[in-house]
């Protein structure tokens, strides 16, 4: 925990409404955008967004201070996010009016660039691989891939071992594999970096929170 | 490749490109991985699919929270009353299988480290304790020493330090047992001491307690020791006759310490042996008090010599005569008489005193004309009764002097000793100068390593299995 998050945890702890007002401007987006990432309409997301919050506030109490602010959050938000999964069953489309809604800007295809046409099927294309995921390596893969939690504050965000992130995530992006295989394949012919910097793993992110 | 390993990499390579595996299964992935190219193709895929995903949901930005959201969410936020008082930030908790795995590690290390240390404290302590023993003080005066041969012997050591326990008992004509308890102070004084003494030859019995000396037959001794740095006790003698005074008696300031010893040495001709032993004792200033030689079973000879050496030199002659062949037993023991010194000084002091006035009472009494005949000679005897006691405390107090500046040395030295035969050339004599050299300097060079190998697989019972559970689940664990 660093000195910033340790200094507004305290702030919070002593009810300033300050501190609430800079935790929810810092934390608030990546909430809700953890809503949207999960399946949820913009409406949803705000709706679920506003009830994580609220549940927050009252389960204030709780927290222990033995992890950071966000990541106990973050689990707070997970496990709401995947009970109202649970209530709304695991396929959620996109509907057509939650598509216009969404807060990408919305443009004529056949105005866009190739590239950026391109680009935006294969958000299509990677939106409906994670559909397929189950909720519990979407999990994972959300936390990890697209908000840039490490292992360890995946573990301490879905209570769940360390060794559990890496399997889910090991398998999660087999089945990704699978399922965005072609597209996958088609940018490594055309774009795939030099192999040798593959064999050079990424720096450990560690806190990137 | 192993099947199973090739899978057990597989599910790794998605923690490698993410750099969240532990070092050595970095390692080990990174070893397959150069002879593996279809785990090469994997990784490079998940890593696209990974900057994809990525890049795909940047097109999802993260927009701040309607104003409105943020109101409502704000309006429900506790007030200062219902917040708890203060959220405590622990520090980060350490995982339950590290901390057993560090903590076995440590024991495994404390058990196969433990050995070593305390081998090698034990030979420090020897060490220390060996010299203490070969270490003669400044003074001169020998330092106690005791002979594991003989258990029975009391140790005599310096009388200073925390506590020290003496009883010791001397053959002659006077015995003298004392105890020493709370120790006494650096210059061996009696500062807390409590002790008991008796001479048999005067029938005395005193005790010093906390530096008090008490005398049974009326006379009252206090021995109270003095500042150290004096290094002298000054006793008080309070006589029950009327011509009793207070005197100072000097106690000797260097420990008095009586040596014994006897050693039996194999020698290759005990006659030589002998003449050699007895010159070495006359150059150390001694002289043999008696000798003898016998010729025994099997035409071996024992010379046997009784030798008084000065103290100061007792040590120094047991070295030489040790060296004069094989030593197969010997016994040195120490005892302290600085206390029955000091007593008998103080009674020879005491006695002389009374001598004088007794004389002087005499002397006054021969001039007077009122003195009988009858007086005179109960003076006369009187007198000559303190003169022949007087007599004998100077004798004691010359003995017990002459006692603790000789040690007596019991040597006997025997036939034993065959003499060497030639050495029989062996291979490494057949070698060149040259080579011989070289293997000498691989052998000195080398013996450190060498023992250090052995020490290691001699200990590989206890690292092997550890290495071997590290190898199948350490790393899984660390991983997890």
């Amino acid at each position: 925990m660093n000195g910033d998050d340790a200094r507004l945890t305290r702030r919070v702890g002593r009810g300033e409404r300050a501190a609430f007002e800079e935790w929810l401007d810092r934390d608030g987006p990546r909430v809700r955008s953890l809503c949207l990432r999960m399946g949820a309409s913009p409406h949803e997301a705000d709706d679920l967004t506003q009830e994580i919050w609220i549940a927050a506030f009252q389960s204030l109490a709780g927290f222990r201070g033995d992890s950071q602010l966000s990541t106990w959050l973050f689990r707070l938000a997970m496990n709401h996010c995947l009970k109202w999964r649970e209530k709304m069953g695991r396929a959620i489309p996109l509907s057509d009016e939650d598509a216009e809604s969404h807060d990408v800007p919305t443009q004529d295809a056949t105005t866009l660039p190739p590239r950026q046409l391109e680009r935006r099927e294969l958000g299509e294309q990677v939106r409906g691989a994670l559909d397929t995921l189950s909720d519990a390596h979407r999990a994972v893969v959300v936390l990890h891939e697209l908000h840039g939690f490490s292992y360890a504050q995946c573990a301490q965000a879905l209570q769940i071992p360390i060794g559990t992130v890496k399997s889910r995530l090991s398998n999660a992006f087999r089945n990704l594999r699978r399922e965005l295989g072609p597209y996958v394949l088609n940018l490594d012919a055309g774009e795939a970096p030099d192999q040798n910097t593959h064999f050079n793993p990424r720096p450990c992110r560690g806190d990137a929170l | 490749m192993n099947p199973t390993q090739h899978e057990r990499i597989r599910a790794d390579l998605k923690a490698f490109a993410d750099g969240e595996l532990a070092p050595l299964a970095r390692f080990f992935v990174a070893r397959h991985l150069r002879g593996c190219p279809s785990c090469r193709e994997e990784l490079i895929q998940m890593q696209t699919l990974s900057t994809e995903l990525r890049e795909s949901e940047t097109e999802v930005p993260e927009a701040p929270l309607s104003s409105d959201l943020r109101a409502h969410i704000l309006e429900n936020a506790p007030t200062t009353d219902a917040v708890p008082e203060e959220i405590v930030v622990r520090p980060r908790r350490i995982s339950p299988r590290k901390a057993i795995f560090a903590a076995g590690m440590a024991a495994l290390i404390a058990v196969v480290l433990f050995p070593t240390f305390s081998r090698t404290r034990e030979n420090a302590r020897r060490s220390t304790f060996s010299k203490a023993l070969d270490t003669t003080d400044e003074t001169g005066s020998a330092p106690p020493a005791f002979s594991s041969n003989a258990p029975g012997v009391a140790p005599a050591p310096p009388m200073s330090g925390d506590s020290a326990a003496v009883s010791s008992a001397r053959a002659g004509s006077a015995t003298d047992a004392f105890k020493t308890q709370n120790g006494t102070d650096a210059n061996g004084m009696f500062s807390d001491g409590h002790i008991k003494s008796r001479v048999g030859t005067e029938n005395e019995t005193s005790t010093l307690a906390n530096g008090a000396l008490r005398e049974r037959r009326g006379a009252t001794d206090e021995l109270r020791s003095v500042d150290g740095a004096e290094q002298q006790a000054r006793i008080s003698v309070n006589l029950d006759k009327p011509t009793s005074s207070d005197i100072t008696v000097v106690v000797p300031a260097t420990r008095a310490v009586h040596r014994e010893g006897s050693m039996a040495v194999a020698v290759q001709n005990a006659e030589s042996a002998g003449d050699d032993a007895a010159s070495i004792v006359k150059n150390a200033g001694g002289f043999i008090a008696n000798t003898s030689l016998e010729t025994g079973a099997g035409q071996k000879r024992t010379a046997v010599l009784d030798c008084r050496v000065p103290v100061t030199q007792f040590e120094t002659v047991v070295k030489k005569i040790s060296a004069l062949g094989t030593v197969r037993s010997k016994s040195l023991s120490g005892q302290d008489i600085t206390a029955q010194v000091a007593q008998s000084g103080a009674r020879r002091q005491t006695l002389a005193q009374e001598l004088s006035i007794a004389q002087a009472r005499l002397a006054e009494k021969e001039k007077s004309r009122k003195t009988t005949p009858y007086d005179l000679y109960q003076l006369r005897a009187e007198v000559r009764a303190i003169r022949m006691q007087a007599a004998q405390a100077r004798a004691a107090l010359e003995t017990l002097q002459k006692y603790g500046s000789l040690s007596s040395l019991y040597v006997s030295l025997q036939d034993g000793i065959t003499p060497p035969t030639p050495h029989a050339a062996g291979w490494f004599d057949s070698l060149s100068p040259s080579t011989q050299a070289a293997w000498s300097a691989f052998l000195t060079n080398a013996r450190l390593p060498l023992q250090l190998l052995m020490w290691v697989l001699a200990y590989s019972p206890l690292w092997l299995p550890a290495l071997i559970i590290w190898h199948k689940y350490g790393r899984k664990w660390l991983t997890e």
